[in-house]
């Protein structure tokens, strides 16, 4: 402020009527009128309600919820809690599928001397690569993201279900094994669990470590390569004659297994902000 | 409060950038913009389900590079269009989901339940139930733990006009102390909005308190009765609302001076200035003159 007598038409007036100009635009967007009754009555309502906000005791306090520990559900609570996921018909299908692959092998009279082929070693993996694809396209995409954005690592919900899709496959292969084993000749029951048991837990194995590093798509693609591989593999080893099926299949099982383990402990550890959640 | 800094996130064509520094909340925060404009995707940026590709987001001065499980238990999310498991019961899938957020699933999945109007169907399966009782399961999951950050995909949809209300109080009193950003095409119907985020092309257009939202506008809003015939004679990209009366219709427009004799100029509503705002881009007004 400038003291002295006011000069009507000076050079203050001018600085003053200059200065409005170079303000004026920038203020604009700010109400300078008289507030009208409307937004009298609005603001008298938001008072209003922000006074019943700070008397409502029903909502907790925000500092008070932070203070909060989260605690992760356990490795059986995760599998109860996904289990849970799978509406009725999921198990009621995957029953009827495995009563006609049990079916379909009992069917076939093994030639005296022969292995009868091994249905389940060929069903199974792409079980567990179909009921994930089933579970993906037909999964909400609005659950999948709520699922995502938890205080645990999102990847760890996928590996779960994997696990129980892989799981059902191997107790009711077993189960078929041993049916298999006691009604059909010529089933020599190791070889021919071992023969599955590889191709599934390889499957399973590569889906899960590709699946927490690549994403969905990956590992799909991994998993039908890994089918395709173990399968081929051991008709082929079959026909040439090879006497290794055996040890190359226990190297798939093994491998599987310890992908899947490998993929488990680095989904427990780790909650990487760029690893984009499976959606 | 969530401040964004240089962020930008590309989809294929699609890209949501926010230029310098933007700063949401506390309280209640508006999101509005037409379809495509990338308000769903900025929420999923927000809520950590889609990292961004360039810049920085803070939730209260934390990092989501230093502690985005912390981040994570604070915020509650409701994605657009969430279909909860349709064979679970309400209460079943709360549980299911206070589980998977850490939260005890005992008292507070009942009280929730209870807040959300779902106690009476707590135990019919989901499938069974309306879209606006899924809505309300959508909300309820995102309560879960009481999370001091929430963001909402167009909580309002499927609600009906008590629904709406009863919602909205709730979600008011909420935001006290804490931070709500909400989507939502109903921008008449909030009415403790402490900011409003108008995007465009996945750009914010204006960020800031409802009283400058309507204010500093080209034009002013102006009411009116008029005849049936005379109605024919008003740009109808300039009305707001008609109604009928009797042998007359009342008339909202927008205009930079008096229309005609008779008409009264009005306070604007927050959507009315969405279409005047939408209209001095030369963007078309998106508005039902009905």
């Amino acid at each position: 402020m400038r003291g002295g007598k006011p000069d009507a038409g000076g050079p203050v007036d001018r600085e003053l009527a200059d200065l409005e100009k170079l303000v004026s635009p920038r203020l604009a967007p700010y109400p300078v009128r008289e507030a009208t009754a409307e937004e009298s009555r609005r603001l008298a309502e938001r008072v209003l309600l922000r006074a019943q906000a700070e008397e409502d005791a029903g909502l907790p306090k925000a500092r008070l919820i932070r203070c909060k520990a989260r605690v992760a559900p356990s490795l059986w609570t995760q599998v109860r809690l996904q289990m849970g996921t799978y509406g009725a018909g999921f198990w009621i299908i995957s029953l009827a599928l495995f009563a006609l692959l049990v079916l379909a092998s009992t069917g076939r009279p093994a030639v005296p001397g022969e292995q009868p082929a091994n249905l389940f070693s060929l069903v199974f993996p792409g079980y567990v690569l179909a009921s994930m694809t089933y579970g993906h396209l037909s999964g909400n995409r609005g659950m999948r993201l709520v699922e995502s954005v938890t205080s645990f690592p999102p990847a760890l919900i996928w590996l779960t279900r994997i696990l129980i899709v892989a799981g059902m496959n191997i107790v009711l292969g077993l189960v078929g094994t041993g049916y298999l084993a006691l009604t059909v000749r010529g089933v020599q029951p190791l070889p021919f669990l071992l023969q599955w048991l590889s191709a599934v837990f390889a499957v399973c194995g590569f889906v899960a470590w590709v699946l927490f590093h690549k994403g969905f798509r990956r590992a799909l693609v991994a998993g039908l390569a890994v089918w395709a591989v173990t399968v081929g593999g051991q008709q082929g080893l079959l026909w040439t004659g090879f006497d290794w099926n055996g040890w190359v299949q226990g190297v798939w099982l093994l491998l599987g297994f310890a992908l899947g383990v490998a993929a488990w402990r680095r989904g427990c550890k780790s909650m990487d902000v760029r690893q984009r959640p499976i959606i | 409060m969530i401040i964004l800094e240089d962020v930008r996130y590309i989809r294929g064509r699609f890209c949501l950038e926010i230029s310098g520094s933007l700063g949401l909340g506390p309280g209640l925060v508006l999101v509005v913009g037409p379809n495509g404009a990338g308000k769903s995707t900025l929420l999923e940026v927000l809520a950590t389900a889609a990292p961004p590709d360039d810049g920085e987001i803070r939730y209260d001065g934390q990092r989501l590079a230093g502690d985005l499980p912390g981040i994570r238990g604070r915020i509650g999310y409701l994605p657009a269009k969430l279909e909860p498991y349709g064979h679970m019961t309400p209460i079943r899938f709360l549980k299911y989901m206070a589980h998977l957020k850490g939260v005890d699933p005992g008292p507070e999945v009942e009280r929730i339940l209870g807040q959300m109007g779902l106690g009476p169907v707590r135990d019919v399966k989901i499938a069974r139930l309306s879209r606006g009782m899924h809505q309300r399961l959508g909300i309820a999951q995102a309560l879960l733990g009481f999370p001091d950050i929430l963001f909402l995909d167009e909580p309002l949809i499927h609600l009906d006009s008590p629904e709406r209300r009863e919602v909205i109080r709730f979600l008011t009193r909420y935001a006290c102390g804490r931070t709500v950003v909400a989507v939502s095409h109903e921008l008449d119907e909030w009415d403790g909005v402490d900011t409003i985020l108008w995007l465009e092309d996945g750009r914010p257009a204006f960020c800031g308190p409802p009283a400058v939202w309507t204010s500093g506008l080209s034009q002013a809003v102006w009411s009116g009765v008029v005849k049936p015939d005379r109605l024919a004679r008003l740009d109808p990209a300039r009305l707001l609302r008609c109604r009928r009366e009797g042998q007359h219709v009342a008339v909202r427009l927008f205009a930079p001076e008096c229309p005609e004799d008779g008409f009264r100029r009005e306070a604007p509503t927050l959507e009315e200035a969405y279409v005047i705002r939408r209209w001095e881009r030369g963007r078309p007004a998106g508005h039902s003159a009905v």
